[in-house]
């Protein structure tokens, strides 16, 4: 593994012109940069009390390793402002621990992934995140800059860049970032964090690789159960996701109103869990007919049922975005980072 | 008076250090593929062991390998783990990786 020295640093005349050469040196996702000038780089890293030469992780099979200089660089890049950089760093964490070349892997995968960034805990607050209004849309600096700061450093750092070495085939929207946090001031149940072992007053970060969302439009249903027939129905069908064949973790956003509902009518999260898990299936001889699946259709797949999720636990259910409307949101988590919840390290 | 010289900005290299190319040593070829040991290892996409298979038995027949080890990686976007390497070393005399979907 090469040692990481210090980042070099370059002379330019003028904001605007900073923001040009920012496209000229290939720095950017395709929207313009905050040139990242040495007293904002300092900026971020004394927030956190972090060296710049300090090495967050490595990536083996690209030979390359994140210094803290390095990450605020993108962050300041981004546009986040040094209180969102624990989450940020915290997300890296995640990455670096789950397997050390899983940064590669997001990015090479041809299904083209984007990594959820779930935040629960007083920290949303305090950094102003959005948990409610048009929650996976732009417009909140918190939200859009902080999924953007992972994205810029795959690409910068590990030159994980669309064609080269990232290798998504559609590509994906969610590789702009998704992060936002749970409306847990106004959900029916415990926090997600508090379900996953944490304490409420922990600030944490959920990290997972999902596919493309999907709109959950249940909007004239008067039952709970019809609320999570539909919810199954999605899942059953979402993508023709070929991982069916052994499953995988879903995160189902729970909208306001289809909360309210759920709450209202007594429905916890390991009754909802219970209820779409066995209702989230096909048959394999479905899928194969689909294509979902390879193989020849046998006598006994017509009789034999491929769920969508490996147990009812791995249904998280998360309440989240506003109350305009009556929507929940689906993401399938696909296997390259499954769910993995950790506490954000703040200063 | 208002200073219009344009601010010289000090901008941090935000990239990955390249880690450089580096030599890399072949391993020594087989003079001759008749009765060697061969590796296939299936990156684990869909029809990756028909191809693999379907390769190697069409070289088998011209080449009459000693043994054929069949390996499939855990994932397809991560490297082999260093224990499949390993195995493969010591079951192969050469590999053929690859790549389906």
């Amino acid at each position: 593994m090469v040692a990481n020295r210090r980042a070099p640093v370059h002379e330019v005349k003028g904001t605007l012109d900073a923001i040009e050469e920012c496209y000229r040196r290939g720095w950017t996702d395709g929207l313009p940069v905050v040139p990242p000038t040495v007293d904002r780089v300092t900026e971020m890293l004394d927030y956190v009390g972090l060296a710049p030469d300090h090495v967050l992780g490595e990536v083996p099979v690209r030979r390359r390793a994140l210094t803290a200089e390095q990450a605020a660089a993108n962050a300041v890049m981004a546009g986040c402002l040094p209180a969102y950089f624990p989450v940020v760093l915290s997300t890296m964490e995640v990455l670096f621990q789950y397997d050390p070349n899983c940064i590669h892997e997001v990015s090479a995968a041809t299904n083209s992934p984007g990594i959820l960034i779930l935040v629960n805990g007083p920290i949303r607050s305090r950094i102003g995140l959005n948990c409610t209004d048009n929650l996976l849309s732009p417009g909140n600096r918190a939200n859009t800059t902080i999924g953007r700061a992972v994205r810029l450093i795959l690409i910068n750092v590990f030159e994980q860049r669309p064609g080269i070495l990232d290798r998504g085939c559609m590509g994906s929207l969610t590789k702009h970032g998704v992060c936002f946090g749970e409306d847990e001031e106004r959900s029916p149940w415990p926090p997600f964090h508090v379900s996953q072992g944490f304490k409420e007053e922990n600030s944490t970060v959920t990290v997972a690789t999902i596919q493309n969302p999907e709109t959950l439009g249940n909007r004239y249903g008067l039952t709970s159960e019809s609320v999570m027939d539909a919810t199954a129905e999605s899942m059953a069908s979402h993508g023709l996701a070929h991982y069916f064949a052994h499953g995988t973790p879903w995160f189902w956003v729970v909208g306001h109103w289809h909360a309210e509902m759920l709450g209202r009518q007594g429905w916890d999260r390991p009754r909802i869990q219970q209820y779409v898990w066995e209702r989230a299936w096909r048959t394999r001889a479905h899928l194969k007919r689909l294509g979902a699946i390879t193989g020849e259709i046998t006598a006994e797949d017509d009789g034999t049922r491929v769920f969508a999720a490996p147990s009812p636990k791995d249904i998280f259910i998360v309440k989240a975005g506003g109350d305009s409307g009556i929507y929940s949101e689906l993401m399938m988590n696909y296997f390259g980072v499954l769910a993995t919840t950790v506490p954000i390290r703040e200063p | 008076m208002t200073d219009l010289t344009p601010a010289t900005l000090q901008l941090v290299d935000p990239t990955g250090e390249d880690p450089g190319s580096r030599p890399l040593t072949l391993a020594p070829r087989p003079v001759d593929l008749r009765g060697k040991r061969l590796g296939l290892l299936d990156n684990s996409k869909a029809n990756s062991d028909v191809i693999l298979r379907a390769i190697s038995r069409i070289l088998n027949e011209e080449f009459e390998f000693a043994d054929v080890f069949y390996f499939k990686k855990h994932s397809a976007s991560l490297p082999p783990r260093p224990e499949v390497v390993a195995e493969l070393h010591r079951h192969a005399d050469m590999v053929i990786a690859g790549v389906g979907d």
